[in-house]
């Protein structure tokens, strides 16, 4: 948990406050922040997403406050790399409704190269939660340069072909340099390298390609 | 639009709003002329409507589609010398202020100087009403208390039922003389009253139908002068329209418009009644014509739109006629408060909406004016493409249309006595009233400030700005050795003041009754012909006085701030507490910086802070509501403001919400600007805490940025928010969609915008918590998004 000043102005006068960036809650704590806003998640159909940072790396704590909604009819979703253990993900898919799925780029060499790490776990965990038949929407965060190449994206429909019919959802997420600040307070350093901005017609051209393989496309920021 | 809307609309916007002196002239010459004197004083008032009909000037603009103005030109504004005249200091301000000013002529300013001012110098209404009140009631009025809304403007706030649509104004004559061969001259202690009442209506009626006929017979002749054949043909039609209606019952659309608008005209001639006039629900009315006119092939979708453009920009051309003194603090604006209603429930209780609906909804969305103003009623009736549809013109940020709870307004109705029916064919108007559209006296009386207490509480009942103990005795401050004691004290003063305003409103009720008469409007609201009774003496079927409270989110935050502070925690004594509040914080920012950011408000679904908007709006209530006026109707409560929030907080000093002294308060039921941080759901959950099926009516305004509508599945977000609020019971709710100027003040004055979430990536955030950079990311979004 991380604290750094901030500047608040009050009138003429300028008082210096910490703001906290996390803050220790319990099960109920949480429960009782989700609980008041029951009956807009009644009327729209929505609920509460669990994001992160990767909320299966507290699993133990997820999967209670999981537990807590889905008793009290709450819908859940949860935004999640699919970067943990089998073991884990059970535990969580029987719990929530709906997953927001990041795939990032299929050829395995390269998605070790820029995250670091394999992808084989994360699509066959993806092809799991498939097997425990929940709602899913794939997020695709479209990186110039990175994600956005053409055998890139021939790679990623090959595989959303094969799962067309069990997920039928996805998202494109435009990258943007918004992450710059944050950069700058979690790492101290101005080097943030920032890309050109993603194109509305190349995210037209995505659009239409994901379409045409049967998928519902939305485009967020 | 097309290029003759075009023209028009242009010529609205660029038309100078300024003052004619021509009403008051007329009225002057009328009520020197002796007629008066031998008259009864509705005849009086009808004979007066008559002789203004008559004799002022006919306007008539190339193009229009719709005729008649009730200046001698657009935006050239009457004043009402018989209600309250304007000295020459009055005329020097209306002409030079920078906000909302009419400009003054110099032969309107030599009317005023020679003949107006020094005939009806003691003769006015608001001389008549001011002479009667008490001196405590002049105090607490001086003092801010309250305001009155009966000393410069006639009582009006009522809006058109659907009488027009069947009735020409012949068989209306037909009626009353039905009503007046069923005096009982034998029996009736006020037999000959209701026969005045009836004379004058029927005098008023026969009156407007010669105007119209006054514009036919110009029509004709410009007509006969016309070389463009076009235009010709269009002065023909017109000329055809105006001898059939409004004599007669209207036959096709455009008559019924048209008529609808000679009403209009008569009834903002007659008096200036508030929130002038309102044909109610439009697309109710219109539907029948519109469809008969399609389908016998008379009338094309084009043209009925062309006509109803031609119809919005008539409301555009008169602007609220301007006040004198403070109440032009109350309710700064050119806009008259016509509310027009869309959607809603039939008289049966089915879904309302139809396609004239949608049609007014893109003639509001095309037309981007200021008035009239617009509503859409939602019911569960209703299908949410309905609401989508209002929401995308929410979006392009011009602030209508405002959206209503039917089934929260039928509720209310019918709690306060109304048929079912009648509940149903009603709506709200002016701001968010609620009323029985053709069948209701809904007047507002005036804004109570509910904070002003609160400081008269902490002072044992004197006024630190008049210099005047104008209150009860309640005890200082440091002897309330719980916040019960406080809040009982408080109470009390509430009482106290609620009182004289009763009392108040209840002698000018009267005098209004007797002196100022409409015998015009009375025509068009039921019951009034049947009772032979002008709705100014209680005529019609149904008669309400609205109190406004003003201020509930401040006061809350308020008393929650003296809970917390003085009597839970007590980080600081009651006497300590009220002299930092008399020095305006002087030395002590820094215990101000922790009432704005460490103590609980209103608004972010805090019982520690909610109960107390609870308690106030109960005490409130229980205050007012049910008590009998002289008209033979209720007193009854609302929450709005219009722009007194203003006005009021600038009377009281520094609050111990950490206000400062002089600066406003919070407007209708929204909590303070800034105050709340939890997000439009902590908002909405605040305000259903209060009962609103007991009012008649309350305002909340939320802001949001242009991208909260950025798309279809945005948009039914937006809707569910709505339904939500709905579902609660919520009566109102308006969206404030920000500007990227809005923004750029936000970087500047953090402090005032700490309410202002915008989308961010995929999720939402206040505004204040980002970074430089985001925030000027979303600015240019915002701007890219305004082109």
């Amino acid at each position: 948990m991380e604290c750094y000043s901030r500047n608040v102005k009050v009138g003429e006068g300028i008082f210096e406050t910490e703001q906290k960036v996390g803050k220790w809650y319990t099960v109920e704590e949480i429960f009782a922040e989700i609980i008041p806003d029951r009956q807009f998640y009644d009327q729209s159909g929505g609920g509460v997403t669990f994001s992160g940072g990767e909320p299966l790396m507290q699993a133990g704590f997820l999967k209670r406050i999981l537990e807590k909604c889905k008793e009290n009819g709450i819908h859940t979703a949860v935004d999640t790399s699919g970067y943990a253990p089998v073991k884990i993900l059970d535990e969580i898919a029987s719990l929530a409704n709906l997953f927001l799925y990041d795939l990032k780029i299929i050829n395995n060499d390269h998605h070790i190269k820029y995250t670091g790490v394999s992808n084989e776990l994360i699509i066959s965990n993806l092809k799991r939660l498939i097997g425990w038949r929940k709602d899913i929407v794939i997020r695709f965060p479209v990186i110039p340069g990175i994600t956005m190449d053409d055998q890139k994206i021939s790679d990623l429909s090959v595989l959303l072909k094969d799962l067309a019919g069990d997920i039928n959802n996805i998202s494109l997420l435009p990258y943007h340099p918004l992450a710059k600040n944050k950069y700058s307070k979690m790492y101290n350093s101005q080097e943030f390298d920032e890309l050109p901005e993603v194109s509305a017609e190349s995210l037209f051209l995505l659009e239409q390609k994901f379409s045409a393989i049967g998928y519902k496309v939305n485009i967020g920021f | 639009m097309t290029d003759r809307i075009k023209k028009l609309r242009d010529n609205s916007l660029n038309a100078i709003n300024r003052i004619s002196e021509e009403r008051a002239l007329l009225m002057t010459e009328f009520y020197q002329s002796g007629i008066v004197e031998q008259v009864s004083i509705p005849v009086a008032r009808a004979l007066a409507f008559e002789y203004l009909l008559l004799n002022k000037q006919i306007y008539i603009g190339r193009g229009e589609l719709i005729v008649g103005e009730r200046g001698p030109s657009p935006k050239a504004t009457p004043t009402y010398p018989e209600v309250c005249v304007h000295s020459m200091q009055d005329l020097e301000i209306l002409d030079t202020r920078k906000k909302v000013s009419f400009k003054v002529h110099d032969d309107t300013r030599e009317a005023f100087e020679n003949k107006i001012i020094p005939f009806w110098s003691g003769r006015t209404h608001r001389e008549r009403v001011m002479k009667r009140m008490t001196p405590e009631w002049l105090d607490a009025y001086r003092a801010g208390v309250f305001t009155e809304f009966q000393e410069q403007r006639a009582p009006g706030h009522t809006v058109l039922g659907d009488k027009i649509y069947h009735q020409g104004l012949k068989d209306i004559i037909i009626e009353i003389e039905h009503s007046r061969e069923s005096i009982d001259f034998m029996n009736d202690a006020n037999a000959l009253a209701r026969k005045e009442e009836l004379d004058a209506m029927e005098i008023s009626a026969r009156a407007m139908i010669r105007y119209a006929r006054r514009h036919a017979d110009k029509l004709a002749e410009l007509a006969s002068e016309e070389a463009d054949p076009v235009q010709k043909s269009e002065w023909l039609e017109l000329e055809k329209i105006c001898r059939h209606v409004p004599e007669h019952a209207p036959g096709n659309f455009h008559e019924a418009l048209q008529y609808y608008w000679f009403v209009h005209l008569g009834v903002i001639t007659e008096l200036n009644p508030w929130d002038s006039f309102n044909p109610g629900r439009l697309d109710q009315h219109l539907y029948p014509f519109y469809t008969k006119g399609i389908e016998e092939g008379s009338l094309t979708k084009e043209k009925a739109v062309e006509i109803l453009h031609a119809f919005w920009i008539k409301f555009n051309n008169h602007p609220s006629p301007p006040k004198v003194g403070v109440t032009a603090l109350e309710s700064n604006t050119y806009t008259d408060f016509s509310l027009i209603n869309l959607g809603g429930v039939k008289p049966d209780g089915s879904d309302g909406v139809n396609e004239m609906t949608y049609i007014l909804l893109d003639v509001i969305e095309e037309m981007r004016i200021l008035q009239p103003s617009s509503m859409v009623q939602v019911s569960k009736k209703n299908p949410d493409q309905f609401i989508h549809r209002a929401l995308h013109i929410v979006k392009t940020g011009f602030g209508q249309p405002s959206v209503f709870n039917t089934d929260a307004i039928i509720q209310e109705l019918l709690r306060q006595g109304k048929t079912i029916e009648d509940a149903r064919n009603g709506g709200a108007s002016g701001c968010v009233e609620t009323g029985a559209f053709g069948k209701e006296c809904y007047i507002l009386t005036g804004y109570f400030n509910l904070v002003k207490i609160l400081e008269l509480t902490l002072n044992d009942g004197f006024d630190v700005r008049t210099g005047k103990q104008i209150g009860l005795q309640t005890g200082k401050p440091s002897g309330f050795k719980s916040f019960e004691e406080l809040f009982y004290a408080w109470k009390k003063q509430l009482q106290f003041f609620i009182d004289i305003k009763i009392r108040g409103n209840n002698v000018i009720d009267q005098v209004i009754a007797q002196y100022l008469p409409a015998p015009f409007l009375s025509l068009f609201i039921d019951d009034c012909i049947g009772n032979a009774k002008d709705y100014n003496a209680g005529g019609a079927r149904y008669n309400t006085s609205y109190i406004q409270g003003v201020g509930l989110g401040s006061l809350t935050d308020a008393f929650t701030a003296l809970r917390y502070h003085v009597f839970d925690n007590q980080t600081l004594s009651m006497d300590r507490f009220v002299k930092m509040l008399g020095s305006n914080f002087g030395e002590q920012e820094e215990f101000r910086f922790g009432l704005i950011y460490e103590t609980p408000k209103y608004g972010n679904d805090d019982d520690y802070a909610d109960r107390h908007a609870v308690m106030i709006f109960d005490a409130f209530y229980d205050a007012v509501n049910g008590r009998p006026t002289p008209r033979g109707g209720t007193y009854r409560i609302n929450m709005l403001p219009t722009t007194c929030h203003v006005y009021f907080g600038s009377v009281i000093g520094a609050t111990p919400d950490g206000r400062k002294a002089r600066e406003p308060l919070s407007e209708g039921i929204s909590p303070v600007q800034g105050a709340d941080t939890k997000g439009p759901t902590a908002v909405l959950k605040s305000a259903a805490k209060i009962d609103h099926l007991k009012t008649g009516g309350t305002l909340l305004n939320q802001k949001f940025t242009p991208s909260f509508f950025k798309d279809e599945n945005s948009i039914r977000k937006v809707g569910s928010l709505v339904r939500s609020y709905f579902s609660m019971d919520g009566h109102h709710i308006q969206f404030n969609v920000v500007s990227a100027d809005t923004l750029r003040d936000a970087q500047k004055y953090p402090e005032k915008y700490r309410d202002l979430i915008v989308r961010v990536a995929g999720y939402s955030d206040y505004f204040n918590d980002l970074g430089e950079d985001l925030q000027n990311e979303i600015i240019r979004r915002t701007e890219h998004g305004e082109m």
